[in-house]
């Protein structure tokens, strides 16, 4: 999700974080590899494109990308440049590694102020800024689609009297205490997490200098600690914390970034007096809107749709950083996911963007709690459902059923479209490369009626601004890699529609049906009730690109 | 009945309405000033704040009860410690301390235009939007902290409000009675008095070592948007004997307020380890 994660210190990588650790950041292409068995217990970070390998080649859990190249797709050159938009925070278009592989709007000359191919849309060469102002001016932060909510109702609601509301009313006052309540969760957690963090820091500093003194300097490892055998309080007090901080690799690079995603959310997100619409400059109340924002798609920051984009379309030929999964692809990239809850004016103007300047997949990795102008993007998901545009969405990262609790956008139509469901959409869940028991991801939401299917969405390593590369986590990674999996099969088989395509990669799915995982529940208290993985989608599976085009092939003849 | 004697009844009668009516006039007065001054400095507010961070330290069970006993026994302090309760105890004690003179100096400092904004940001403080503010203010200091005569100005208004006394004090209250409860409701462990206050001295000196740089940082925070002209007129009136009476008087009720609320949940604890 395009709202970062706020990783509580606490539990953070408890999953993922091991005791001793190795590193195998080499591919592990070859197949010598799979003579040693990887202990994946003790393995610390996989190989950067561990996403892209074939489990019975490297036991990596992967899509098969690479296997599929060498194997299927060897002689064959693509018949189509697809084009996938993404609706995003906005992509860093000069990075080396996508610079070549960024849609340009052939019928618009750049910069010369005018709407050359009459979109609406003036000077849109690579694409459109829907939470950006004539004047250039970007929204960078906005608020949580609850603290808009919150604030709404608050204004009705906290001085009414409430012996005189009439059934409507009570109905909505009744909504507010709700929402109210929510809002103020959220603002006490916030205040927790950050006399967390700030804790922890503390207990750290005090245990390094207690842990200095008694080893006579800093270069003691995990090992030594574990090893201490504490003859006095101060000693055990040092030992715990720092054994605990070195578990889970943390420092304090780490706790600076948490204190500050901390800080905007208490800051933008959940502050109910601070706006961001003055910016953009359009009627916000006008919903129907089309025509506003500019052309700036990188926007202030690009970081999470970069790393998106590289996922689905890095150069693959250019021997730098990575390799996108598709080849012959082109990104579109459609800016309207601030730092905080994306508006859904916006999101449906970009989803109506990308369909009207030809994108054939829009990759959507962001989603909220809350949807209150969910028709307009009903709408537009119903446009884009009948032109032919395959759309995936991240599942989301709350690590909840979203068959029991909606994360929206979704497919389901609200009742202005008289219900019914989108069938060009596929909502992905992260998987992980750990092949036992935490295959999925903690974080991940599941749901058998509501996520398709499951994709790799941890420690992927793709491209963030300034021709730099990253790991990172989210359904917001495993989601390019299903949209670059229909982007690959698009472009060697252009014959195939959106649906069969989405078809493919749903039944393709490669099926663990003896695999018990943790099912993820980031609010219960029983972390560790398992469920078949079989259980946790539509597909029961993960998607595999290999064997994805191998029927993509089968199909494509028929 | 004489005349005299008929006109002193006459007066004596005749007056007293009059006398009950001043009496009754005082009495609002004094209620009036207490409460407006409880309100004032937010001290009702404060006294919860205690009562809940402490609540949700033990919620934790740090000290091993069985979980459904911890969860009553947390209970049963969340009851005794509420913020009704609390209030009504500082309000007494503030009557009790009442001296006329000094509370109507204290409720004309309050309604000073300088004192109403450092109030009216203290009070924010405790508010919703203001504890989300707090996680702003935290890292907009750590990020520029303040300067030196910044800290002096707060540590000067922590120690003439006594501030980390108090909260101490409200701590090793709470603590002290929640061991007592412990040791009651445990099968397996139970405490003598020597014992409990051997843990209460030690708690004591832990709070001790931290409180005062918690206080400081705690009103850092408070009233990061105030300049510190306003803050220092605010502080000179701690100096005064009316403000000494209302740092006292504050001091005691909060003490009371918790002594009290310690000796209800005990009680409580008593009542379900006899049903038990």
């Amino acid at each position: 999700m395009n709202k970062r994660l706020i990783l509580l210190l606490i539990l953070v990588t408890s999953f993922y974080g091991c005791s001793t650790t190795e590193k195998a950041t080499e591919s592990r292409t070859n197949k010598s590899n799979k003579e040693k068995n990887i202990d994946f217990s003790t393995l610390r970070e996989p190989p950067k494109d561990w996403y892209q390998l074939d489990e019975k080649q490297t036991q990596f859990r992967g899509i098969s990308s690479e296997k599929a190249y060498q194997k299927l797709l060897k002689n064959k050159k693509p018949k189509k440049q697809v084009v996938v938009a993404v609706i995003d925070g906005g992509v860093d278009i000069n990075h080396e590694d996508l610079k070549n592989e960024i849609w340009t709007n052939k019928d618009e000359i750049p910069d010369n102020n005018k709407d050359d191919d009459h979109n609406g849309y003036v000077d849109d060469v690579h694409g459109w800024n829907f939470i950006g102002g004539p004047d250039g001016k970007n929204v960078h932060y906005d608020t949580f689609e609850l603290t808009r909510i919150y604030r709404e109702l608050n204004k009705q609601f906290s001085t009414v009297d409430t012996t005189q509301l009439n059934p409507q009313q009570e109905e909505n006052f009744e909504r507010y205490k709700k929402i109210k309540s929510s809002y103020e969760q959220k603002v006490h957690k916030l205040l927790t997490q950050y006399k967390n963090i700030e804790s922890l820091d503390q207990s750290m500093t005090q245990a390094k200098a207690i842990l200095k003194q008694h080893f006579g300097d800093s270069t003691y490892t995990y090992e030594d600690v574990e090893d201490l055998q504490p003859t006095d309080q101060q000693l055990n007090f040092a030992k715990n914390v720092m054994s605990y901080v070195m578990k889970n690799e943390i420092d304090s690079a780490m706790i600076a970034d948490q204190k500050k995603q901390v800080y905007d959310q208490a800051k933008y997100n959940y502050n109910p007096d601070f706006h961001t619409r003055q910016i953009v400059g359009d009627d916000y109340s006008d919903k129907t809107q089309r025509i506003y924002g500019n052309n700036d798609v990188a926007g202030p920051g690009p970081f999470h749709g970069t790393h998106v984009s590289g996922i689905i379309a890095a150069d693959r030929t250019n021997n730098i950083g990575i390799k996108g999964i598709a080849t012959n692809t082109l990104i579109m990239p459609v800016r309207a996911i601030p730092d905080g809850d994306e508006r859904d004016k916006d999101v449906a103007n970009a989803i109506r963007y990308a369909v009207d300047n030809g994108a054939d997949i829009i990759n959507m990795s962001f989603g909220k709690a809350y949807s209150p102008d969910k028709e307009v993007v009903d709408a537009a998901v119903k446009y884009a459902d009948e032109h032919g545009v395959l759309m995936v969405h991240a599942a989301g990262n709350d690590g909840k059923n979203t068959d029991l609790d909606t994360d929206y956008p979704t497919d389901q139509y609200g009742k202005n479209l008289d219900g019914g469901t989108a069938n060009l959409w596929i909502s992905v869940g992260a998987s992980t490369w750990k092949p036992g028991d935490h295959f999925i991801a903690s974080f991940s939401n599941y749901g058998d009626k509501t996520v398709d299917l499951f994709a790799p969405g941890y420690d992927i390593y793709s491209s963030v601004p300034n021709n730099k590369y990253k790991r990172e986590d989210g359904t917001s990674m495993a989601s390019p890699v299903v949209a670059g999996t229909a982007a690959l099969i698009m472009a060697y088989y252009p014959k195939l529609t959106a649906q069969q395509v989405k078809n493919i990669i749903l039944q393709s799915a490669k099926k663990y049906p003896d695999l018990q995982v943790i099912v993820p529940n980031e609010n219960s208290s029983d972390k560790n009730k398992k469920e078949p993985f079989s259980d946790l989608s539509v597909s029961h599976g993960e998607v595999n690109v290999y064997n994805a085009l191998k029927m993509a092939a089968r199909i494509s003849k028929q | 009945m004489t005349l005299f004697r008929k006109s002193l009844a006459t007066i004596v009668f005749g007056l007293l309405p009059f006398i009950v009516i001043g009496q009754d006039a005082t009495v609002k007065t004094q209620s009036g000033n207490t409460d407006e001054i409880i309100t004032a400095i937010s001290l009702s507010e404060q006294l919860n704040e205690i009562a809940d961070e402490f609540h949700s330290q033990f919620e934790q069970n740090p000290l091993g009860l069985d979980p459904s006993q911890n969860k009553r026994m947390m209970d049963l302090f969340r009851k005794a410690f509420d913020k009704k309760t609390l209030l009504n105890n500082v309000r007494e004690t503030f009557q009790k301390k009442y001296n006329a003179s000094y509370a109507d100096s204290v409720v004309k400092w309050i309604n000073s235009d300088s004192s109403q904004k450092v109030l009216h940001t203290k009070k924010d403080y405790f508010t919703l939007q203001g504890i989300r503010k707090r996680v702003v203010n935290k890292y907009e200091l750590e990020q520029t902290p303040p300067s030196q005569t910044r800290k002096n100005l707060i540590d000067s208004l922590a120690k003439k409000t006594l501030a980390a006394k108090s909260k101490i004090n409200a701590n090793v209250v709470m603590f002290r009675s929640v061991v007592k409860a412990f040791s009651q409701l445990s099968d397996q462990r139970s405490f003598s008095d020597a014992q409990i206050e051997n843990f209460v001295n030690n708690y004591r000196m832990q709070m001790s070592t931290q409180m005062d740089e918690e206080i400081a940082n705690e009103l850092l925070v408070m009233y990061h948007n105030l300049n510190n002209n306003v803050l220092r007129n605010y502080i000179s009136f701690y100096n005064s004997e009316p403000g000494q009476w209302l740092t006292k008087t504050t001091k005691e009720s909060i003490q009371s307020a918790f002594d009290s609320a310690a000796n209800h949940f005990l009680e409580s604890v008593d009542k379900i380890k006899s049903v038990k």
